[in-house]
């Protein structure tokens, strides 16, 4: 009945400096993971670290399997980067509230830096229906599943606050002038750095564009036992492991304390 | 087939392993995780007359085995618990324990008023949560203020009582025989120590509310060693907590003289932890070939 697994790694590769992708295989009677849910990830019989670690679900492989994208942080980041294929990690999952499929409109694609890594399996996933898809980082090592990305929209549009890649400058910027110039309805899914879901979500509320976040908080359990993960919304705190991580962005209070929202970038 | 039965004062429990307060929400969150009707108990999270926010985020911050959290005590209050989680707990075969918190003693008497009249299986003052300046901390470390507190408290209830002890404090057994005289059915211990954790990048505190409560394996042996002075000092029935995360852990809190036994940190890291050290607790008692758990109640050979 526990959702909590002991699986092999089933490959755990750097795909950039400091970061890895590693995939995993449920067990069959689980839930199929969906965009936007995340896994509580361990080291088994470990004490320290003690609690696990939540990683985005990055990718659905064709055989299945889920695939991780993480970047080496802290302690316990290191610790997984050790594992290699075979070795047997802890995984608690899937978890929280995948982003709503069912949107009106073109969906619009809105990712920051490895903050995009839940977008990649929504971008798939939609790609039936003509995502366009904007894509930030601070510099071009960070755009990493680029190419998945592509898949969905083959012209996705990319900038890097330092012009290394496509267009220099804030993601936000062409975001917002696409909208300006599209007329039709769409529902914009943000994910990334706090301060660009502020601005997204500014974006779409002046013009009545509806929208998701998936936002990220320091967890303990993941399932909402501990209200540890907690963001403010107009419905006073949420949590985000169980209530999120993805929130319609009418819903969250952003506070800024790396500047104002208008700023308009991380 | 050993017996797991256990006595907390009144309260029967069919096992002796109940989830720690504020570790488990309402049960609800852990449902599909654990089947509850296997637990001794289920403590639920704090609960106050009103609905509390609770503090600002960071609230929890990973330590050396352990973690500190300053949740706040965010909880939803008397109201929508009675109306909205209690039925849903009530659905399962196990005792539901309510813990409370308050800011004044008429905060504590009006709670337990409605908790016995809704017919909980018994009450657990917090009394020593660390986090909120107003969130008790008076009353867990002021041996007169406590003795007041759980006078009344008693008088109001008509269910078991169980008094949640500050480790915050010289002598934790002198608090246990005040608690005792006015009237608690038991003690648990420990709630959480104060500790704090400082980024050296920022020079800020990781909490937002600068310290919080430490709690995980690494407080085990100071836990251990409460249980031991106060079951050696008082004979009070006790719920030993602190750290717990194997069948061994538990065991170890039941040779201190722990009645019983609660999970906190152990269900984020293992929803499952509970269940599991319910088990291996029936093992050790068969493969000991001893017939009753409560056999070992305080049974250290020192
Ligand atoms: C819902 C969610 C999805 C995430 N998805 C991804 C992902 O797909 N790829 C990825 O690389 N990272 C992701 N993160 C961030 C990732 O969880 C942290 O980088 C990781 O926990 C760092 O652990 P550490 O031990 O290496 O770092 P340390 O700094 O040593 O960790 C210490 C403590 O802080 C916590 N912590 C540190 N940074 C973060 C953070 N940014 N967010 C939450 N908790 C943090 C850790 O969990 C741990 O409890 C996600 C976070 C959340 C909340
Ligand atoms: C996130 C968190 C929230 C807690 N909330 C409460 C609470 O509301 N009331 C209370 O009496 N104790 C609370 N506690 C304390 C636990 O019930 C327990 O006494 C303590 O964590 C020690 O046990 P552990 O090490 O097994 O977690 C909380 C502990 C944690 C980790
Ligand atoms: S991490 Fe415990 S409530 Fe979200």
């Amino acid at each position: 009945m526990s959702r909590l697994f002991k699986v092999p790694l089933l490959s755990n590769t750097e795909v950039a400096d400091g970061h890895r992708l590693a995939s995993f295989a449920l067990p069959r009677e689980t839930r199929a993971p969906q965009a936007g849910q995340f896994f509580m990830v361990g080291i088994p019989g470990l004490q320290d670290p003690l609690l696990k670690r939540p990683f985005s679900l990055h990718r659905m492989t064709d055989e299945g399997r889920v695939e991780i994208l993480y970047r080496i942080r802290g302690k316990g980041t290191r610790l997984l980067a050790e594992r290699t294929t075979g070795d047997v990690i802890e995984v608690l999952g899937p978890l929280g509230k995948p982003f709503p499929l069912d949107s009106t409109g073109r969906p619009v694609l809105v990712g920051g830096g490895l903050g995009a890594v839940p977008l990649v399996q929504l971008a798939l996933s939609l790609a039936g229906r003509s995502p366009r898809i904007f894509l930030g980082a601070r510099a071009g090592a960070e755009l990493l599943s680029l190419d998945w990305f592509r898949k969905a929209d083959p012209e996705t549009v990319v900038s890097t606050e330092n012009g290394e890649a496509g267009l220099k400058g804030f993601v936000t910027e062409p975001f917002r002038a696409y909208l300006e110039d599209s007329g039709p309805t769409c529902t914009v899914y943000a994910c990334g750095p706090t301060p660009m879901l502020a601005a997204v979500s500014a974006i779409c509320r002046d013009r009545g564009i509806p929208g998701y976040v998936s936002l990220e908080e320091h967890m303990a359990c993941g399932v909402g036992a501990c209200m540890g993960c907690v963001t403010e919304t107009v419905e006073g705190y949420k949590s985000v492991c169980r209530e999120g991580p993805v929130f319609p962005m009418e819903q969250v209070r952003f506070s800024f304390p790396g500047g104002s929202p208008e700023r308009g970038g991380p | 087939m050993p017996s797991l039965e256990t006595r907390i004062g009144e309260l029967r429990l069919r096992n002796p392993v109940m989830t720690a307060s504020g570790t488990f929400g309402y049960g609800q969150e852990y449902a599909e995780f654990v089947d509850l009707n296997r637990l001794g108990a289920v403590v639920v999270k704090g609960i106050s007359l009103e609905p509390m926010q609770g503090n600002p985020v960071p609230r929890v911050v990973e330590t050396p085995c352990g973690m500190l959290n300053a949740i706040g005590l965010q909880n939803v209050g008397l109201k929508a618990f009675l109306n909205e989680k209690l039925p849903f707990l009530r659905q399962f075969d196990t005792r539901v324990i309510v813990n409370i918190l308050g800011n004044s003693v008429k905060d504590y008497v009006r709670l337990c008023q409605h908790l016995s009249d809704a017919g909980v299986d018994a009450i657990e003052l917090n009394v020593s949560c660390p986090n909120v300046k107003k969130g008790g901390i008076a009353f867990g470390t002021d041996a007169a203020e406590l003795g007041r507190l759980v006078e009344s408290v008693r008088k109001a209830s008509s269910v078991p009582l169980i008094t949640k002890l500050s480790p915050n404090v010289g002598d934790v057994a002198l608090f246990a025989r005040v608690a005792a005289e006015a009237g608690t059915d038991a003690v648990s211990l420990i709630n959480t120590l104060v500790g704090m954790v400082i980024d050296t990048v920022t020079r800020r505190p990781k909490l937002s509310n600068i310290t919080g409560g430490l709690s995980g394996p690494a407080i085990r042996p100071v836990a251990v060693r409460m249980v031991w002075e106060v079951h050696r000092k008082t004979g009070l029935p006790i719920i030993g907590m602190g750290g717990i995360m194997t069948t061994e852990d538990a065991l170890e809190f039941i040779l201190a003289g722990a009645s019983a036994v609660a999970v906190g940190t152990a269900n984020f890291v293992n929803p499952g932890a509970s269940v599991e050290i319910v088990d291996g607790l029936e093992r050790y008692l068969a493969k000991a070939r001893v017939s009753s758990v409560r056999e070992l109640v305080g049974a250290v050979r020192t």
